[in-house]
């Protein structure tokens, strides 16, 4: 008999919306009504499910962290495997699907993810979404790349809020500060950072930038040991506590000397672990599928997969409602120093959350649960020209024009 | 289902189910050839007596229309999300300009 039990990692909600009455549907009338639905959100699946009153009660009067026959179950055995293939509850049934769905619930457990966090990473996960492709389901909008698009997007929300904020009333009442200018490499390659969306294909990037764009932006720069195990590393960026859970996986197009594929980058000996060999064009599909269909993704000369080790954090900060805050947080410390290192070697970067995370860690072999993609940066040699994805900045003093 | 409505099949399937009969003509015409078997695809059974002789379906704007409805004037990626997932810009699109740099 199998025995069941209520997954921890499940949440519900109740929501007021419209739906379409599907028998008036058939006889060509779109009407909506209102309806309130119970919806049961799967943190196991990252699905969400229309759920009855009664299979409500059926999930809350059972345990989570206690075993019970699904025969003692209210509503029955088929009921409870219903919803067990909904990955709202765990059942120890010998079945493929059920078991990947038991092992992730343990996983979530034993690698102590707050709830909440696990909530927003795992429901908020994109697979298989095409941002370039998506707009052209409505025929008569215009799509994202579109540049009547911005207009449209005004004209429908109203202007955006002020581009500068101030809270003062009365302009005599501030405090002037002096305008410090600093030079230096550090302050001139702070000023050269920017985002770069068009890359020059026809020109390779060299090995010693590639490896050096690693080393300083990734790489370890040193070491402390605290005790049996744990080592903490000093890199270019801060990181939570010093654990540096981020892993970097670069899928290299051309670069000069290296195999066009997918690697990790091995911090402790500065070296690429082969995970798969690509061709140019292969590794231009992936980028922009892992990029969700950005199509300026297919030119960079290599993109960084950058992921975390959850663990890695979540081992200190057990079940913390901040730990998962942390870990976004280092993503984007590597990302600005990685914007600043390609600055200085004088190429293009660009960083992006719209991933689709689910098809980055299939294809990285990551579970998703112990080891998660969370960005993608990318790089390579910039093309000339001006590039619609880039706005041209003029530069600004404060003070000296108020826009 | 107690009600032959949308919601009763939870917001992904549904969402996707308008979606499909907004942008899929292939789709479309198997629902009118054998309703009670492409909606079996999103888990709807209607009783014989809730499917008409003959379907007519609503033409594809107006569906279109339907589906803003749904998901709140946004029309989401291939996935859907709770709440309905608003349009993400990865970046402005520019006008053309010249080249100069």
């Amino acid at each position: 008999m199998p025995k069941v039990r209520r997954t921890e990692y499940v949440f519900f909600y109740c929501q007021d919306g419209d739906s379409l009455d599907i028998p008036l549907l058939l006889r060509g009338q779109a009407v909506l009504e209102p309806v309130r639905q119970i919806l049961a959100l799967s943190i196991l699946t990252g699905e969400t499910h229309a759920i009855s009153r009664a299979e409500l009660d059926v999930l809350v009067s059972m345990p989570a962290k206690a075993w019970v026959d699904a025969t003692e179950v209210d509503g029955g055995e088929a009921s409870v495997s219903a919803l067990a293939r909904q990955g709202l509850v765990v059942s120890d049934e010998p079945d493929a699907l059920l078991g990947e769905l038991r092992q992730r619930d343990e996983l979530l457990s034993s690698t102590e993810w707050n709830v909440y966090a696990a909530l927003y990473h795992f429901m908020t996960k994109w697979r298989d979404v095409d941002l370039e492709k998506a707009p052209d389901e409505d025929p008569t909008a215009s799509g994202e790349l579109d540049p009547r698009a911005t207009d449209e997007w005004i004209a429908l929300h109203g202007e955006p809020p002020a581009h500068f904020h101030s809270i003062a009333d009365d302009a005599s009442a501030v405090t002037p500060l002096p305008l410090v200018t600093r030079e230096g490499a550090l302050y001139e390659v702070l000023l050269r950072r920017k985002t770069t969306r068009a890359f020059a294909a026809e020109k390779a990037m060299a090995r010693d930038e590639f490896s050096a764009l690693l080393r300083y932006s990734f790489g370890c720069q040193g070491y402390a040991e605290l005790g049996d195990g744990l080592v903490l590393l000093k890199k270019t960026s801060p990181s939570g506590s010093g654990l540096h859970p981020s892993e970097v996986y670069p899928l290299v197009a051309n670069v000069d000397g290296i195999e066009p594929g997918l690697y990790h980058y091995g911090v402790a000996r500065h070296v690429l672990e082969p995970i798969e060999r690509l061709s140019r064009e292969e590794v231009g599909e992936l980028a922009y599928e892992f990029t969700s269909g950005q199509p300026y993704a297919r030119s960079a000369h290599c993109l960084f997969v950058l992921s975390t080790r959850f663990y890695r954090n979540f081992w200190k900060h057990r079940r913390h409602e901040r730990g998962y805050a942390v870990l976004l947080m280092d993503a984007a410390h590597l990302s600005q120093t990685f914007y600043l290192v390609c600055a200085d070697l004088g190429l293009g970067a660009f960083v992006t959350a719209a991933i689709n995370g689910a098809n980055i860690e299939e294809r990285l072999g990551l579970d998703g649960f112990g080891e998660g993609a969370l960005a993608v940066c990318g790089c390579g040699v910039p093309a000339g020209g001006a590039s619609p994805l880039e706005p041209e900045f003029l530069p600004y003093i404060p003070g000296e024009r108020i826009l | 289902m107690s009600r032959a409505t949308l919601a009763a099949v939870g917001p992904s399937h549904g969402e996707e189910l308008v979606r499909r009969l907004a942008t899929d003509d292939e789709f479309r015409a198997r629902l009118e050839r054998s309703p009670a078997r492409a909606l079996a695809e999103y888990h709807i059974e209607l009783p014989p007596s809730a499917l008409p002789t003959k379907v007519v379906l609503p033409p594809r704007p107006q569906m279109m229309e339907a589906l803003r409805a749904l998901t709140g004037g946004h029309l989401a990626p291939a996935r859907t999300s709770l709440p309905p997932r608003p349009k993400y810009w990865p970046a402005f699109r520019l006008a053309a300009r010249p080249a100069a740099r």
